[in-house]
């Protein structure tokens, strides 16, 4: 047997290995014996060998054998920790508040409905501020290094080389230097008694407040972002306040735009410079508040007594004016009242239920002309199919949602590969997508309570809601590739997009089953895109 | 200490392998799993007295059997080998082979599989080790610390208890 399986020591076992070959020669028997034991070996190792293949194991994370370098690790971990801290920190600042506060002021300031007006306005605008957008989209550029840089540390961790190394000194580097100027660091106050700033103080940064009765005596060279139950601002604010609370008082300065929403919104002597965007139950601005740019507001009563220095925009139960608006005046309510103190430099236009409610003092001012719009939406039976609006909107999504989709499958070709599976897994994909649904405006509002949690709360915010538009384009595309899919051939990914966006569009829309059709779609879309983020580690794998 | 991203390489590769061997020798699913991991640890540990002129997968087998023969001694489910009560030499120059018929049957029916995990653990490991790993008369009996002629018996031993077995599974079935 030894010998027929190659066994026997070529030197030690000399003498049995010639003996038995020589015996073989002339032995048929023996000969034959020997080829069967050899086929037996083989017959035994083809049976092993196939039943190791047929393993189709895969290896689980090899993490664990990967080398142990504690000081590395720790050092690299504290680096990357802070670079990710820096990063939240300074992408609230500089992304949200300068580029995304910008860009709304950008787009508040110069919007009217005149295309001279507006061309004029952006034109100004930009002579006033161009110089500081420029700088903040700068802020992008420094956002992109700074994630290179977290890329660098993360090749570092993975496998050591000069690459990331040099990836990651480059790319810190210049992200350290370029987003850490003094002036960017935050003033976070989250307690649950009264916070009052006095008048002798003054926060050199933007300011986050949370507590129960908030006071702002002093000066707040940044913007002031608050939520509590009374706010009551007298001091100045360099740039803008946004304010949630049940009672917000202003009878300071805003410098920025005044962003506030609570049961009672008022404003005594305020000197608004920005715009006012005011949502409440009971919303005031008294005879002696100016405020220099729009006011747009919803809530159940309006009362303006004081300056509005370009168009006032409102919706509310009852609307009085008795103050001064530098332009136009649109009104949606049940009831206006427009007093003989009243001067409107524009247009009034106005929705009331019926024409006769609008009580319009004798000695009220207005330059423009008054024109009486109908019932306010909520007071109309309305068919939005009948308007010709609705088309419009629906198909500046459809190429909207055509070409983000087109983008995203082609950065992200995954996304073109989703698939729903069969009805258990479609089951599956749909319960990850409503849990996602839900869960995550929880989560974030739970996060932002927390000290540092607020530009977290914003930034998983903001990828949810991308996540939620992204959602039906990935189900428009899935339908569209199995409806133009054949045996021979897939169909191409604008073709697919084209058909399935079409058809969701459409259903989306439909009488009574649109809303049903819209959320499925979009918990089905949030389900697959989450299992794919999930799983992007099974999928490298498997690659 | 070793170059991490080679033994991940190679960690991927033989992981499939390594597990067929340990459930091989352990019989248990489970068992082999911890006893895979275990290996690939010892083997990372030791990566760099791996000489590379060599299979690795005789390498990492070694570890591989030597672990679950600690394993099987831990459970009590592994003796050395007497020898002295084996020694059948003679045997040794008057082997049997199974016949063709048998061998295709078993390969098409899984009948050797069964037969191979219901052997005596001193017949099952030399014999995978020998057939699975593909190791030399030699090295099985470096690792279970006898001599050729020792393996050649228990291998004699092992494929006599295969071949009762699968005759008679054959002739049954």
């Amino acid at each position: 047997m030894m010998y027929a399986e190659s066994a026997l020591h070529p030197q030690e076992d000399a003498g049995q290995v010639t003996a038995v070959s020589s015996h073989l020669t002339s032995c048929h028997e023996c000969r034959s014996l020997v080829a069967t034991l050899q086929a037996e070996a083989r017959s035994f190792s083809k049976v092993l060998a196939l039943s190791a293949d047929a393993q189709s194991l895969q290896a689980p994370n090899p993490s664990r054998f990967r080398r142990a370098h504690p000081l590395r690790d720790l050092t690299l971990a504290t680096l990357m920790a802070s670079l990710v801290t820096g990063l939240v920190q300074w992408s609230w600042k500089a992304l949200f508040e300068e580029l995304v506060l910008s860009a709304v002021a950008w787009g508040t300031e110069t919007w009217t409905p005149s295309t001279y007006a507006l061309a004029n306005r952006t034109f100004l605008f930009f002579q006033e501020k161009g110089a500081d957008m420029l700088n903040n989209y700068l802020a992008l550029i420094i956002a992109v290094l700074g994630v290179l840089a977290l890329f660098g540390l993360r090749s570092i961790w993975r496998k050591p080389g000069i690459f990331p190394a040099l990836l990651l000194t480059v790319a810190g580097s210049v992200t350290l230097f370029g987003m850490a100027p003094p002036s960017h660091a935050l003033e976070v106050i989250h307690q649950e008694e009264a916070v009052v700033i006095d008048a002798s103080e003054t926060i050199n940064d933007t300011l986050i407040v949370a507590a129960q009765d908030v006071t702002v005596h002093g000066n707040v060279e940044g913007n002031l972002f608050v939520a509590a139950e009374i706010v009551t601002v007298t001091g100045n604010v360099a740039g803008t306040l946004i304010a949630f609370a049940e009672d917000v008082l202003v009878t300071g300065n805003i410098a920025g735009m005044t962003v506030t929403a609570g049961d009672s919104v008022e404003f005594e002597a305020a000197m608004l410079d920005g715009d006012l965007w005011l949502a409440g139950d009971s919303i005031e601005l008294d005879r002696d508040t100016i405020a220099k740019g729009n006011l747009v507001s919803g809530s159940g009563s309006l009362d303006m007594a004081g300056s509005v220095a370009k168009d006032l925009f409102a919706g509310a139960e009852r609307v009085s004016i008795s103050g001064d608006v530098g332009e136009d005046v649109e009104l949606s309510a049940r009831r206006v009242t427009v007093t003989d103190s009243a001067e409107i430099g524009g247009d009034l236009s106005y929705r009331i239920p019926g024409e006769e409610e609008l009580e319009l003092g004798g000695n009220a001012v207005i330059r423009g002309d008054i024109s009486y719009q109908g019932k306010p939406d909520n007071f109309q039976a309305r068919n939005p199919l009948a308007h010709h609006d609705f088309y419009l909107w629906s198909a500046l999504w459809f190429i909207a949602a055509l070409l983000v989709g087109w983008l995203a499958m082609t950065l992200f070709p995954k996304l073109a590969q989703l698939d729903l599976g069969d009805a258990r897994d479609s089951l599956k994909t749909a319960g990850v997508g409503f849990l996602a649904l839900v869960s995550v405006p929880v989560m974030a509002v739970i996060v932002a309570i927390t000290v540092v949690g607020l530009p977290l709360s914003f930034i998983a915010i903001a990828i949810w809601l991308t996540a939620w538009y992204l959602a039906k384009i990935v189900v428009a595309h899935l339908i569209g590739k199995a409806i133009l899919e054949k045996p021979e051939k897939q169909p191409g990914l604008v073709l697919s997009l084209l058909v399935g966006l079409l058809i969701v569009t459409i259903a989306i829309h439909l009488p009574f089953i649109g809303g049903a059709f819209n959320l499925v779609a979009t918990i089905l879309g949030l389900g697959l895109m989450l299992q794919l983020w999930l799983n992007r580690n099974k999928e490298a794998a498997s690659d | 200490m070793a170059d991490s991203a080679a033994f991940e390489i190679l960690y991927k590769e033989y992981y499939p392998r390594v597990f067929a061997l340990c459930r091989r020798l352990l019989l248990r699913h489970e068992c082999a799993e911890d006893a895979t991991q275990e290996t690939f640890t010892r083997a990372y540990k030791t990566f760099r007295q791996y000489q590379s002129d060599k299979p690795f997968w005789h390498w990492i087998a070694a570890i591989a059997h030597n672990h679950c023969i600690d394993r099987l001694r831990l459970d009590g489910r592994w003796q050395e080998v007497d020898m002295s009560a084996e020694a059948d030499f003679d045997q040794l120059a008057s082997a049997d082979a199974l016949t063709e018929d048998v061998l295709i049957a078993a390969e098409n029916q899984s009948l050797l599989h069964n037969a191979i995990d219901r052997l005596p653990e001193k017949y099952r490991l030399p014999f995978v080790m020998a057939y699975q790993v593909q190791l030399s008369y030699d090295d099985i009996a470096v690792l279970l610390e006898l001599n050729r002629s020792h393996v050649g018996v228990l291998l004699l031993r092992a494929k006599q208890q295969l071949r009762a077995k699968l005759t008679a599974a054959t002739k049954g079935g």
